[in-house]
């Protein structure tokens, strides 16, 4: 299991929401200035915790951070695999 | 373009496989009120959308579309795997089995392949922003449906998720039409002569 692994790809979830929430909202609200504030925090914070997971665990877009040795993105289990005998923990959920 | 992101947009987490229930969810996979055709239509029709708002929301909808195709495959994916020949055929998932086996093919509950007829893009915006809110609405009431046949908890959470997504879609489509229809001549009042093809 690595709990921290999942609890943060759950905090990027959540933060990913609200951020698709706020872009549709805005889309027909443009110069809702209370939004695009709200919106900017969301940007600010999603980044933040997207370098967190990917300096840690991989990547989570294949263009995101710098790669190691190795190309994580073509490796790690993908986001449908969930209960198939490989590690559950490392699903991103 | 798209970038994907490595993560679906709502945790599908899924314990106890379940053929029975994996035939009810393909209606939302390549069904007339499935992800599929809701991403097919919003990302055709913002190509002709009169305003950069309302292009905006047709765009970044049928995106968010594309998400939840995906959710509805792992949703499908987990309920069907690891099943023994007699859990295939007692659940009825036989039929759909015997052509693709537990892989994921666009169709509906009945096996109909998904079809660009249950969609429209006719270049007009209000035909096209009309047939949108009804297209929220009958994938709202797809879920509604799915809720009543469908009893797992691990289930029942990413549909109700999916659910609420069609009622703010469908909240957001309104605000569109409404920005269409605030470009109309102000005698147009139902909308009868558009001319946004002009």
């Amino acid at each position: 299991m690595n709990g921290a692994k999942e609890k943060l790809m759950r905090e990027i979830q959540i933060l990913g929401f609200a951020i698709v929430e706020t872009n549709l909202f805005l889309n027909t609200h443009p110069d809702c200035e209370k939004a695009v504030a709200f919106l900017n925090d969301l940007i600010e914070k999603k980044n933040e915790k997207t370098a967190e997971y990917e300096a840690k665990y991989g990547h989570v877009t294949a263009a995101g951070g710098r790669y190691r040795q190795s190309f994580d993105w073509a490796k790690s289990l993908w986001p449908w695999e969930y209960g198939f005998g490989t590690d559950e923990a490392e699903v991103n959920g | 373009m798209w970038i994907y992101e490595k993560k679906l947009q709502y945790p599908v987490k899924i314990k106890n496989p379940n053929p029975a229930m994996a035939k009810v969810i393909m209606a939302q996979l390549g069904g007339p009120h499935g992800e599929l055709g809701a991403a097919t239509r919003y990302l055709s029709q913002r190509i002709s959308a009169p305003d950069s708002r309302i292009k905006a929301t047709l765009n970044d909808v049928g995106t968010e579309e594309l998400a939840h195709l995906e959710m509805v495959s792992a949703i499908i994916c987990q309920l069907t795997r690891k099943m023994t020949p007699e859990e295939i055929k007692k659940s009825g998932f036989d039929a759909y089995f015997v052509n693709h086996t537990a892989g994921i093919y666009p169709a509906d509950a009945n096996g109909t392949p998904f079809s660009a007829k249950t969609i429209a893009s006719t270049g007009d915006a209000l035909a096209d922003l009309f047939e949108d809110l009804a297209a929220e609405q009958k994938a709202r009431l797809s879920y509604d449906n799915i809720l009543r046949l469908v009893d797992d908890p691990d289930v029942r959470d990413p549909i109700k998720f999916l659910r609420e997504r069609e009622i703010v879609h469908f909240q957001r489509f309104g605000e569109a039409l409404e920005i269409a229809k605030s470009k109309l001549d102000c005698k147009n009042y139902y909308a009868y002569n558009p001319s946004f093809d002009k």
